[in-house]
């Protein structure tokens, strides 16, 4: 297997350990915030699963592949907007 | 943690490079490949929102460029898909006539994501 994909592998393992210890402190208090960036590491990593998903899958990316492709995007776009509307509506004047 | 995601997101966008050149990409390859790196720079931007690391206004900065990057993708494959049902090719057919179509747009998508992903990278 290509170097690049183990290198990928590794991060990917090297950080789903991490979540894993994260997650190992639920229940403590701080943990509310270690938990947001358990879940937002989660997504980094999933944004990464794609690029070993196409290596994996060689040249045979399909239409399908590109219709998908662009859905994610769309739906990264969306939860970004969202996250700063809540911004802004809780900084807000009252 | 920011250091998992920069360490994550370089191999990721390393990964881009290394995939491109040795899939010897057909153009929707290309367009998959610009897309992740697009939506990894606008997951990084999320998370990094979200971690108070930058401001509302940062952020909608970034994301302004990142719809620019989004923008050059979603144009390759109108020219792509233009290409495809004029010819009637595949990205299976060899030699593949459109694979001049996709142009320097894709790279150029790229090269605007990456540049936010290392802005981003320092905070």
């Amino acid at each position: 297997m290509p170097i690049p994909i183990l290198a990928i592998m590794s991060a990917i393992e090297l950080g789903q350990k991490a979540f894993g210890v994260l997650s190992a402190f639920k229940g403590n208090q701080q943990l509310a915030k270690a938990d947001a960036a358990f879940q937002d590491a989660t997504k980094v990593i999933a944004a990464v699963v794609p690029l070993v998903q196409q290596y994996a899958a060689g040249q045979d990316v399909t239409e399908q592949d590109v219709r998908d492709s662009f859905a994610r995007v769309g739906a990264s776009f969306d939860e970004l907007d969202a996250l700063i509307a809540a911004k802004k509506a809780a900084h807000a004047p009252h | 943690m920011k250091r998992l995601y920069a360490a994550v997101l370089a191999l990721a966008l390393s990964a881009c490079a290394v995939t491109g050149s040795v899939l010897g990409p057909t153009p929707e390859a290309k367009i998959v490949n610009g897309n992740n790196v697009v939506n990894t720079g606008v997951t990084l931007t999320t998370v990094t929102l979200r971690r108070d690391a930058i401001t509302v206004s940062q952020a909608e900065s970034y994301r302004a460029i990142l719809k620019t990057a989004a923008g050059h993708i979603v144009d390759a494959d109108k020219r792509l898909t233009a290409c495809r049902t004029k010819t009637g090719s595949t990205s299976k057919t060899s030699p593949d006539p459109c694979v001049a179509s996709v142009g320097d747009d894709i790279e150029l998508g790229i090269k605007i994501a990456s540049d936010v992903k290392t802005v981003l990278d320092k905070k």
